[in-house]
């Protein structure tokens, strides 16, 4: 190891979207973490975390650490850019998932309810037939566009059903979420991709405020109905922030789920005998998605920046740092999970860090895990093994996701 | 009644706190922990269990389990 990190010309390491960074994110993390699990990046200007311990400490640490990306370091950063593109500043900056408490905590707990464990599991049924409805097409298909055909649409269906937003509109959204997400998950500016990010969030703006409005006259039991009552109740949501919640659940009720699904065929691609051990015990379908979550998750990161000073893993941190924690590299430390570059689908305990901890952990979650727990249930129900055609794995340069380009895959039954 | 938070489960979400702030206290590692002697009721208990987002909390009642 410490051969292999002498040969490293430190500067790599700096480069977190560096050839290696995007595309062997393992190896790359590995090799920051052997210099130092809290690394000092001089490129990004902050702290990289990528021990197992530090980033848990850092994602529960949200009394000192913010998550405001509107304010402090972050918010220098954005303030020429949101004076010029409005709407998407405008609507990103009322995402409850980047404000600090009490106001977080006030909107988690007004849609905390229907993310449950307890109340997804009510539409287990509808996502188990929706899948079947996907599954069925692929059957004998030969090469399948995996990610157009099952991976986006399953999670756009079921959080569009959910949300109470017609699916019809389901292609413009995967533009406007591509639009957007390469907003979110890549930092620095670039007027091309804000340009676009400004024309897709003015955009998804105009396809929802009709469908919110219409929620006050026409109440379903969906999400939107139950958020514009809060805001009748007069409980501080204002037409604008329901707006930028459904905005934020839309993407965030996709993208993620997509590349989770995308991700863990790779990983049983590789391993393809956890692939037939699922096949002859579906009910290892839940420790096989906490597994495909850690192996190989759709989030590799999320930025903090700190409030006050304070002290990780022997670093004195100060006021006004940026930090980045690695979830994805401390999903792969020696120091949280024995022999972790092995995807094991009964691994036990398995304390998986792809939805972060503490209060801004990953609200939709549970509804990630049900999906991917019946899509891996389905898939090897039906099909005995699968070849990916891809020559190779591209992955789109970001700092925040682990997101591949595409994936073709062939499904064999037999 | 009682309740029980398994650490097993618990990520320091935070929302038993809300929903029965007498009830929850959090450790140094962010984790919640029941308190017993605290200011509670039985409702705001059973409503900590039920918005648990990661069903961490049990809740019992003459050694019976109701959530």
């Amino acid at each position: 190891m410490t051969d292999t990190i002498a040969h490293l010309d430190r500067s790599d390491l700096d480069d977190l979207l560096s050839h290696d960074a995007v595309n062997d994110p393992v190896t790359y993390y590995d090799n920051v973490r052997a210099v130092d699990p809290v690394y000092w990046n001089k490129r990004w200007n902050g702290w990289i975390l990528t021990g197992y311990p530090e980033v848990v400490a850092a994602y529960r640490d949200h009394a000192r650490l913010s998550s405001d990306r509107f304010a402090g370091p972050f918010g220098e950063d954005l303030s020429a850019a949101s004076s010029q593109y409005q709407n998407l500043f405008g609507f990103l900056s009322k995402f409850f998932v980047w404000k600090d408490q009490p106001y977080h905590a006030r909107v988690r707990s007004l849609v905390n309810k229907a993310f449950t464990p307890r109340s997804v599991e009510v539409i287990r049924p509808q996502v188990a037939e929706l899948i079947q409805s996907l599954v069925k097409p692929m059957i004998g298909a030969g090469e399948v566009d995996f990610i157009a055909q099952f991976a986006f649409t399953l999670p756009v269906i079921v959080i569009a059903e959910y949300l109470g937003v017609p699916e019809d509109g389901r292609e413009r959204m995967r533009r406007w979420a591509e639009d957007l997400g390469a907003v979110i998950f890549v930092s620095g500016h670039d007027e091309d991709r804000m340009a676009k990010g400004e024309a897709a969030m003015t955009e998804l703006v105009e396809f929802l405020r009709p469908i919110v409005r219409d929620k006050r006259t026409n109440p379903r039991s969906d999400l939107l109905t139950g958020m514009v009552r809060a805001e009748e109740r007069g409980d501080f949501l204002s037409e604008d922030e329901v707006i930028a919640n459904a905005v934020l659940m839309v993407f965030a009720g996709h993208e993620t789920t997509m590349n989770l699904l995308a991700n863990s065929m790779v990983a049983f691609s590789r391993f393809p005998q956890e692939w037939q051990r699922l096949r002859e015990d579906p009910s290892l379908a839940a420790s096989a998605t906490e597994e495909a979550l850690r192996y190989d998750g759709p989030i590799r990161a999320m930025a903090r920046w700190a409030k006050e000073p304070l002290e990780i893993g022997g670093h004195q941190i100060a006021q006004g740092d940026r930090m980045l924690l690695v979830q994805y590299a401390a999903n792969h430390d020696p120091a949280g999970f024995a022999d972790p570059e092995k995807f094991d689908i009964t691994r036990s305990p398995n304390r998986q860090l792809t939805f972060g901890q503490g209060i801004h952990t990953c609200l939709g979650a549970p509804l990630a895990r049900l999906e991917a727990q019946e899509a891996f249930k389905a898939l090897t129900a039906e099909f005995a093994r699968f070849d990916i055609t891809e020559t190779t794995l591209s992955y789109v340069p970001t700092v925040v996701s682990r997101s591949l380009r595409q994936l073709h895959i062939t499904f064999h039954t037999s | 009644m009682s309740a029980r938070v398994s650490h097993d489960r618990c990520v320091g979400i935070g929302m038993c706190a809300l929903s029965c702030p007498g009830g929850f206290e959090f450790d140094d590692a962010g984790l919640s922990v029941f308190q017993p002697a605290g200011t509670w009721t039985s409702a705001e208990l059973l409503e900590a269990a039920d918005s648990c987002p990661t069903s961490a909390i049990d809740v019992f009642s003459n050694g019976g389990k109701l959530r």
